[in-house]
């Protein structure tokens, strides 16, 4: 018996030793009070009395864990209604950022948010450690191309507030993405050139009947986007949105396609035109509902809230539909285009890529 | 008037180069959108968000898998895992979700006119409709992921019916691998283009770091896509199991079926 449970501990013993890392991580950022500047305190206590009108009021005993207030313990009042809107209902636990009048010390203190990093660290480490436990290498090589795209993104950023245009940006940032991925997922093979080319090929054309429809349809109202912050150059912004955002399907699609060509070209050399045809396009067939369904969930399911809120103020569903979330529609419409155009434009090249080997 | 051009070349493309499958699609589409609205209406009538929205997931799984792909045994595997992989995924991102604080309207929204026009006492309990959100954020990728695996498995037992469970539990696994990469870089480059506003936003107002990652606005956008890959993830195994368990198992899936191919 001890002899099978030693075994099983050999067995897996990479992922208990992953497991132990992670959460020896998460234990750290659970515990990096020090890193901030701003002070941190944890909910020792709450006590609840009710007030008026649907209002509950919030004693919360809140102790001091980093700065020079460190271990001292204060007292803030908070009210919450039973909607938790725009109020925060705290519970023992719970590190918030506070705000401390130098003047007046410890004992007065304000919450200007909670400290979510922890959580976000445990979802993290559980995405890792499922990917590698289960997929084990190709986990690993999702992951590597994943923090790949977040650097690059990140640089991207970096470089439009050092002043590039942002359009120029974009269209580089999306060429790196495709290029990375692809190669990441797939290796440096001809079936990756293809892939890469028709993603390339799509997002252009998709592009293009973007600007087609800005200039016959008239330029877009952009006093509705989510964020509206002054000098803002919206228009551009709400370019790079929909390219950014339909390349993932858009990858997916023309990997898929190369990959089944490259595939029925490898076992049946002489296969015709017109078969290799057929059969790229029932895989496309096969993808492209679902594909269209995970962008459509994606989109739709920030949108609760708001859609809650304006319809319980008596805000039509018509009018919210119809005039508040215009390019929620829109990024959702360029997405699924991109996709549907994927399917010709992945399978014309792969053929002509695969084809023109056969021949040679 | 852009958006009618945009529905229309959509529409179009979808039924020239979809053809029939274009069709149904499109229906499928319809369909999903009318559950989800349906759904919005019914939480706001303050019905509990998230029973709501289970049974709006087994419907809009319904709509997507029985129709879309026909019902047989390899929708069916598909649906079960979905259905599963929900409800185990549903207490870990409630628990998640409410020690996060993520209900409700982040700082962002709070300054801008919504919050200035709009009562905010609405008496739906915002913490559970955050369950909700990401409960249908997942619900696309997982069908994805399933659909992909219950089908991909049943075409290897079609070719080879010795097959044992375990060795249909490996072909399940190791096609998984192939399709996450791609799925995982939807959802992300999804949920990217939706941010980046959102980033530049927070970037122009000199958020630093340590406020980016403790933001609820940005945060939500964030964990919505971790448990979509986290529910991915979940699915390979759980679906491979259970298609090969259907599969090798069912009596009544013994008998060379599979006269519903409609590919």
């Amino acid at each position: 018996m001890k002899r099978n449970y030693l075994l099983l501990l050999r067995k897996y013993k990479y992922n208990i030793l992953l497991l132990i890392i992670l959460i020896l991580i998460v234990m750290m950022v659970s515990n990096n009070y020090m890193l901030y500047k701003n002070p941190i305190g944890k909910v020792i206590k709450t006590s609840e009395k009710r007030g008026e009108n649907n209002e509950v009021i919030q004693k919360l005993t809140v102790q001091i864990k980093n700065g020079q207030y460190k271990g001292k313990l204060t007292y803030i009042d908070n009210s919450y209604n039973n909607s938790l809107t725009d109020t925060v209902k705290y519970a023992v636990g719970d590190d918030l950022f506070l705000s401390i009048d130098k003047a007046k010390g410890s004992d007065e203190a304000s919450v200007l948010g909670v400290k979510r990093d922890t959580y976000l660290a445990i979802l993290w480490m559980l995405l890792i450690f499922l990917l590698i436990s289960i997929l084990k290498k190709r986990g690993f090589l999702s992951l590597i191309s994943l923090c790949l795209n977040i650097i690059i993104f990140c640089i991207g950023i970096r470089c439009y507030e050092a002043g590039v245009d942002l359009i120029i940006i974009s269209n580089l940032m999306v060429i790196l993405f495709t290029i990375i991925t692809l190669i990441l997922i797939n290796g440096m093979s001809r079936q990756s050139v293809a892939a890469i080319l028709s993603t390339l090929i799509t997002i252009a054309v998709t592009m293009g009947i973007f600007y087609a429809a800005t200039r016959l349809g008239g330029e877009v109202d952009y006093s509705n986007l989510d964020y509206i912050a002054g000098d803002f150059e919206l228009e551009k912004i709400f370019f790079s949105s929909i390219l950014i955002a339909g390349l993932g399907a858009v990858m997916d699609i023309s990997i898929s396609i190369a990959a089944t060509i490259a595939e029925i070209v490898a076992k049946k050399p002489d296969i015709t035109f017109r078969q290799l045809y057929i059969s790229g396009r029932n895989v496309g067939h096969d993808i492209m509902g679902t594909m269209i369904n995970v962008l459509l969930f994606t989109y739709i399911c920030g949108l609760i809230p708001m859609f809650l809120i304006k319809m319980k103020n008596d805000v039509k569903l018509l009018t919210i539909i119809s005039l508040h979330i215009p390019f929620e529609i829109c990024r959702f419409l360029m997405g699924g285009i991109g996709i549907i155009m994927a399917i010709p434009v992945s399978l014309l090249i792969s053929t002509l890529l695969f084809s023109s080997r056969r021949k040679t | 008037m852009m958006i009618f051009i945009l529905a229309c070349v959509f529409v179009v493309l979808m039924l020239v180069i979809g053809g029939d499958r274009g069709a149904i699609s499109l229906i499928t589409l319809v369909g999903n959108i009318l559950v989800f609205i349906m759904a919005v209406v019914l939480m706001s009538w303050e019905l509990n968000p998230i029973l709501i929205t289970l049974i709006a997931g087994v419907i809009i799984n319904g709509i997507t898998l029985f129709y879309q792909n026909g019902k047989n045994e390899k929708t069916i595997a598909a649906s079960i895992s979905v259905f599963i992989t929900t409800i185990v995924l549903l207490g870990v991102i409630w628990l998640i979700g409410s020690r996060m604080h993520l209900e409700g309207l982040n700082e962002i929204e709070l300054r801008s006119d919504i919050a200035l026009y709009y009562s905010m006492d609405i008496n739906i309990n915002m913490s559970l409709v955050v369950v909700s959100m990401i409960l249908i954020g997942m619900e696309g990728a997982i069908m994805d992921m399933a659909i992909a695996i219950s089908s991909a498995v049943f075409e290897v037992f079609q070719h080879n019916r010795q097959l044992s469970g375990k060795e249909l539990f490996q072909s399940g696994l190791a096609i998984g691998k192939d399709v996450l990469g791609t799925t995982l870089n939807t959802l992300y480059f999804a949920y990217i283009g939706e941010a980046i506003l959102l980033i530049l936003y927070m970037r122009k107002y000199q958020y630093t770091i340590e406020q980016m990652l403790n933001s609820k606005a940005l945060l939500q956008e964030i964990v919505c896509i971790l448990f979509s890959g986290i529910g991915c993830v979940i699915t390979i195994p759980l679906c491979s199991y259970i298609s090969a368990y259907l599969y090798v198992k069912a009596p009544q899936f013994k008998t060379p079926t599979s006269q519903n191919e409609d590919m």
